[in-house]
């Protein structure tokens, strides 16, 4: 348990870059669909919605 | 000083300011920029040493002059337009005498001799009011007179003062004298676009005074007066150097720092006036002033002196000096590049 | 981009909380991460490109672009271990900050999809590399090296700030997405002309283009390894993509004022090789060989066809890598000897035998021998300048010949020979600088696989 913490405490440096990869890859996400909302109203781009999501663009 | 005297030398400092900045007649202006020299003047001597003394007395007699051709300026427009209201300045001589007065308050070229004589002879922190809050108040005229300015008065105001701020400053070694004419060559920037859009002229100005006031600030707390000196930084305070780094390199309009925002919109507004000759000779003399920028940059931050095993113990001696405002004027003088959209929007 | 710009911007906290036994190996270890994770950039499925906001957006152009720079950063801090540990831990931090700053400034600039935003951050690479250059330096020139570095690069890039200030207000926008859809606008006339000079001129100072070059030698001699690596290998592209970006808004002036440009660049690129010839410092005749094979690039740039925009971003890629691993090698030699002297180097194939390896196969990538990709970006640019104009072929087979001339003139003074007293106690190579050159020369082959995921826009 000791040896945990202690690990913890060593090697916590670790975590910060894979955090901000998923902080990034949140963000980019939500803009993504955010400049795709529109796409949905075109025949051809348009994505599966999830079941009860209506329209994207509003 | 006693803190009584300073006290009241530094309420009259406000005062003469606010007086100009609010009023709307222009006497009170005028008695607004007369207590605004009146009140500095002690504060210039108050290490009394001969370089002082002189300092001030060059320093009253530049803003005598100008403040009587401003007054005589203000009369010739009484007299012909029969008005006092501090508006524009219908008349074309009354304009042409105004603009003179206001460039010698705010030391534009070819009217500039007297600011780096007399920033240097003063101590580092009335020469921080002297290059910052004393523009304050010259500006506020000329941004209420600025429409009925004369055009071609300003742009030959402008390309003086950025030509000679950069070239004055290329020989200097004492940093009081390089930021006098970085001064002069800041005026010029702000000068080329007050009559175009004054706001951009304001913030041309605002973060012009946020740079010199963090050199002036950072210079004060280790009382640094020449290049040479700042050699020695590194062992006194090793994050001053790059603080002094930042700023400088910002001044000199570098970007991703601040500085650089003002000299884009400034040269966007030029050239969306066609004035293209123009925006071209103001970016190239911009890196006269860079130069020398850069050669203070090199002797504090880029190199380490060799130095003496006593000097290199200077860290450890507590600081009797506060550094209160330096973070955050260093942050406000480096990092506001990425808010440059809101003030586009903002004129 | 996010997702790339975070995780790079988290280098910077994760260099200054580690302890120092893990001070090299953390942020090493996790640009290399975000390096592998950089390759899905080169993923594309429509041709304009894949717009991320509005601010910043990759296509196949500048995605090999992102994936070199983000390659070369853990290789820079591999590089630049030897040479920093007389520095206490705190030098060290600051120097992997800039060094992580410049990251994150040139990722942004790869990926800006405006191009005030573009110029902003071509701009900002500068400080970084100036502290690099003049902090970290070697010689007391390293100074004038900075400040020759510092005032080219302004003097030439100011006129395209006001050139691009002036389109802005012309076309009302500066976004790469709707300007490629715009009709074009620029007549050939005099102002015009002016205008694509203001234009091209930054680029042209930053490529170099022969005669406006003589800030790259110095800086790169200057430069500490990471220095010169980066410069060699991705602030030079900065040009050649900008050139790339810019021609699309300048297109039909382009055809009538590139032929000095292009005729110039072809004999600069004979004159800085035979320099070469003649260079008996290490650094400055890889220097001077960067020089010589950014002319390429320029013509090839300037030339506007598929074919030669082909060439121009492969060549890029090739070179940024070529290059960069000469300087690493020339490194290896330097903190061995402690001279860029070559004729004080000579003879290590005796004592380091599987350097001179590396040094064999640096050698060829840098004359372009196939399998690498060195030769299918020059070979894509000649045939390309061939269709354009004949007469071509004698200039740039001129400088072909002369180029394995000089790799052959570095090769064999630098390695063979019979070694002087001075080198017998040097240190034997480490792995580290092992590692470090398999990666730089294993992308070199690899690619070479699947060019087209490098071959840019045209393709």
């Amino acid at each position: 348990m000791v040896n945990l913490i202690q690990a913890v405490r060593d090697h916590w440096v670790h975590i910060l870059v894979p955090m901000g990869f998923f902080i990034g890859y949140y963000l980019d996400k939500k803009s993504d669909e955010k400049l795709t909302a529109f796409q949905n109203k075109s025949v051809l781009f348009k994505r599966e919605l999830k079941p009860n999501e209506e329209v994207t663009w509003k | 000083m006693s803190p009584y005297v300073m006290l009241i030398i530094s309420a009259s400092l406000l005062l003469g300011t606010s007086l100009t900045l609010l009023s709307n007649h222009w006497f009170t202006a005028w008695m607004g920029l007369e207590i605004n020299t009146l009140a500095i003047i002690p504060m210039m001597t108050y290490p009394n040493h001969s370089r002082a003394a002189e300092s001030a007395i060059k320093y009253f007699l530049t803003q005598a002059t100008a403040s009587m051709i401003m007054m005589f300026a203000i009369i010739y427009n009484a007299w012909m337009t029969n008005q006092w209201t501090l508006f524009q300045i219908s008349n074309q001589v009354a304009s042409t005498l105004m603009t003179l007065a206001l460039a010698t308050k705010l030391g534009l070229a070819p009217f500039h001799f007297w600011v780096p004589e007399v920033t240097q002879g003063i101590p580092l922190s009335s020469g921080m009011i002297l290059l910052t809050w004393q523009k304050v108040a010259p500006t506020s005229i000329m941004y209420q007179i600025s429409p009925s300015l004369n055009m071609k008065i300003l742009i030959t105001l402008a390309i003086l003062s950025t030509l000679l701020g950069g070239w004055g400053g290329l020989n200097q070694t004492h940093l009081r004298k390089i930021l006098a004419y970085s001064s002069i060559a800041h005026m010029g920037w702000m000068v080329i676009i007050i009559s175009i859009n004054p706001t951009m002229a304001l913030l041309n100005l605002l973060i012009y005074i946020s740079a010199t006031l963090t050199l002036f600030l950072s210079l004060n707390l280790t009382s640094t007066t020449k290049i040479k000196s700042l050699a020695n930084l590194w062992n006194k305070s090793t994050p001053m150097t790059l603080i002094i780094m930042l700023t400088l390199l910002s001044l000199g309009g570098l970007p991703p720092l601040t500085g650089f925002m003002p000299k884009w919109l400034i040269l966007q507004e030029l050239v969306a006036h066609n004035n293209i000759t123009m925006a071209m000779l103001m970016a190239f003399s911009a890196l006269l002033n860079l130069f020398f920028y850069m050669r203070i940059i090199y002797t504090s931050a880029l190199t380490i002196f060799p130095s003496t095993n006593n000097s290199k113990l200077q860290w450890c001696y507590p600081q009797t000096k506060k550094i209160t405002l330096i973070p955050l004027l260093t942050v406000i003088s480096s990092m506001l590049l990425p808010l440059s959209p809101l003030f586009i929007t903002l004129s | 981009m996010l997702k790339i710009l975070i995780p790079t911007f988290m280098l910077i906290p994760l260099t200054w909380w580690s302890k120092n036994p893990w001070l090299w190996i953390n942020p090493t270890t996790h640009s290399l991460l975000i390096s592998i994770f950089s390759i899905m950039l080169l993923y594309h499925n429509s041709d304009l490109g894949y717009y991320y906001n509005t601010a910043f957006s990759t296509d196949s152009l500048s995605g090999p672009l992102l994936v070199l720079s983000c390659w070369l950063l853990p290789l820079m801090m591999m590089a630049s271990q030897s040479h920093l540990t007389k520095e206490n831990s705190n030098r060290k931090k600051t120097y992997l900050t800039m060094l992580i700053t410049l990251q994150l400034s040139l990722i942004m600039a790869f990926s800006s999809s405006e191009l005030i935003m573009f110029y902003i951050l071509f701009e900002t690479t500068l400080i970084p590399t100036l502290i690099i250059i003049t902090r970290w330096g070697n010689q007391t020139e390293r100074l004038n090296a900075g400040l020759y570095f510092l005032f080219y690069t302004l003097m030439g890039s100011l006129p395209l700030l006001v050139a691009l200030l002036f389109m802005h207000n012309n076309l009302g926008s500066l976004h790469i997405l709707t300007t490629t859809m715009m009709p074009n606008t620029l007549n050939f006339s005099a102002p015009n002309s002016i205008l694509w000079y203001a234009c091209m001129i930054a680029f042209m100072v930053k490529m170099p283009l022969y005669g406006l070059h003589l800030w790259l030698p110095k800086a790169h001699v200057e430069a500490p390894i990471a220095g010169s690596m980066v410069l060699a290998a991705i602030l030079l592209k900065l040009g050649g993509y900008g050139i790339m970006r810019i021609t699309i808004f300048t297109e039909p002036i382009t055809m009538h004022l590139s032929y000095p440009f292009i005729i110039l660049s072809m004999w600069g690129m004979v004159m800085t090789s035979s320099i070469c010839l003649r260079q008996t410092d290490l650094k400055s005749l890889i220097a001077y060989s960067s020089v010589s094979h950014m002319g390429l690039v320029i013509i090839a740039a300037l030339m506007q066809s598929t074919l030669s925009f082909m060439g121009a971003t492969t060549l890029m890629i090739a070179h940024g890598l070529t290059s960069s691993m000469l300087f690493c090698l020339a490194n290896t030699n330097y903190e061995r000897i402690h001279s860029r002297t070559m004729i004080l180097a000579r003879g290590l194939q005796t004592i380091l035998p599987l350097m001179f390896a590396w040094w064999l196969l640096a050698s060829l990538a840098n004359l372009a021998l196939p399998p690498t990709i060195n030769l299918l970006g020059e070979l894509t640019v000649i045939i390309s300048s061939f269709s354009w104009s004949n007469f071509s072929i004698i200039l740039l087979g001129l400088n072909t010949v002369i180029t394995a001339l000089y790799s052959l003139h570095m090769l064999t003074t630098s390695q063979r020979g019979k070694f002087t007293h001075h080198t017998y106690p040097i240190k034997p190579s480490f792995t580290r600088e092992h590692i470090l050159m398999a990666l730089h020369l294993i992308p070199l082959l690899i690619i070479s696989l699947n060019p087209k995921i490098i071959l840019g826009i045209t393709y």
